[in-house]
């Protein structure tokens, strides 16, 4: 019921932020079938704290691929994350989306704030150290998130379904999209992934889904925590 | 066809019945068995593989549906059957359900046509529609609907016997 809430705000918030009445459309046809609010998964988030950052900083810079990123609620989630664990000034995170408009509510970073306030308390489960509120500015019925969290965030159009890897990540993050490929949709899309990941990089996935249709999945191993977590070993 | 596999939707408040399913249930069935139930979902898992003859598995999108093994939806998820496998979606709740007993019977209602079995412990508004499309295309249904649990398995029993 919260997400029906969610995705109807967000619907109806559209026309606002983009002029564009034909991207609009389809990206309604989208926000129909989602629109979960910004840490609605924050056992994932606290086990990204708390497990994946002391990998992540072993390296001099990181580089995080936010794929399939929609609306880009979770990739300002890991931005504040990674802010709050001192990591997100050597951290470039690249956001794509096969949907353009999408990607401009994205790169917008402009939500609706009554959607914003309820995630307060998953903020604080995912182990959030200050108040989600000073993430964001309100400005009438809108949130506008800090430009201190989009300046290391890169928005781009890739296409899972056609294009191939465009760098190599630490970390890869793709959560319930690919519950909507079909099995050789998300094959192809499993061995962009593997192309885009160095030894030891890794692979979050949604708490649904599973390696099996990945071409390479021996290849890597789950971590403890958090949950649908791989690495790459080899 | 015959029946080809089992659907089991189970509304909130229905655990029981579930629960007493699997206790009861013979360990020579020979349908899979698909669960979409609200509730905890590795929990629930772990409760019910204490329960019952038959392995328990939560389902992982893509999963592949096996014969002699009970699939249990995890919470949150729409819980959908294609030919062959089963796929999980992170859709909106439908009638203030996820998983919807509704979406369950209607997807393998279209996969499977008169192969699927539809089962519903619950009283709310979600599941009934699901099994009219199951009806419409040749299915065979039971809505529990304050029934004793021993009703359902001698209806799955009979689907059994009549699959071999």
């Amino acid at each position: 019921v919260r997400a029906e809430a969610d995705g109807e705000e967000l619907a109806a918030y559209c026309p606002r932020v983009l002029d564009d009445e034909a991207a609009c459309e389809r990206l309604l046809l989208r926000l129909g079938r989602r629109g979960d609010g910004m840490f609605h998964d924050p056992d994932f988030l606290l086990g990204l704290r708390q497990e994946v950052v002391p990998i992540l900083r072993t390296h001099p810079s990181v580089r995080i691929w936010h794929a399939e990123c929609g609306t880009g609620e979770a990739v300002y989630a890991t931005a504040i994350v990674l802010l709050e664990e001192g990591l997100y000034d050597r951290t470039r995170i690249y956001a794509t989306d096969g949907n353009e408009a999408a990607l401009a509510l994205a790169r917008a970073g402009r939500y609706p704030a009554a959607q914003l306030e309820r995630d307060e308390d998953g903020y604080r489960r995912a182990g959030g150290r200050s108040a989600f509120a000073e993430y964001y500015a309100v400005e009438g019925d809108t949130a506008v998130m800090r430009p201190l969290l989009q300046g290391r965030i890169t928005f781009g159009v890739s296409d899972l379904g056609t294009d191939a890897s465009f760098n190599e990540f630490h970390l890869i993050l793709c959560r319930d999209a690919l519950l909507s490929f079909n099995p050789p949709l998300a094959e192809r899309a499993f061995g962009v992934f593997h192309d885009s990941l160095g030894r030891f990089g890794m692979l979050g996935l949604g708490r649904g889904e599973s390696l099996r249709l990945h071409p390479q999945r021996d290849a890597y191993e789950p971590l403890p925590r958090p949950a649908k977590l791989f690495r790459r070993l080899r | 066809m015959g029946a080809a596999l089992v659907l089991l939707g189970v509304g909130p408040g229905h655990e029981g019945e579930l629960r007493q399913l699997c206790w009861e249930l013979s360990p020579e069935f020979p349908l899979p068995i698909v669960v979409a139930a609200a509730g905890d979902g590795e929990a629930l898992r772990v409760l019910l593989q204490s329960l019952s003859p038959l392995p328990i598995k939560q389902v992982e999108d893509k999963d592949p549906i096996l014969p002699r093994q009970i699939h249990i939806g995890p919470p949150d998820y729409h819980l959908l059957i294609e030919k062959g496998w089963l796929a999980l979606d992170a859709d909106r709740p439908e009638k203030g359900a996820r998983p919807s007993c509704d979406a369950l019977f209607a997807s393998a209602a279209a996969a499977y046509a008169d192969g699927a079995v539809g089962v519903l412990f619950g009283d709310g508004p979600d599941g009934t529609s699901g099994l009219e499309e199951i009806r419409r295309r040749g299915g065979r249904t039971l809505a529990q609907r304050g029934r004793p649990v021993s009703d359902v398995l001698a209806f799955l029993a009979e689907v059994a016997r009549e699959a071999v």
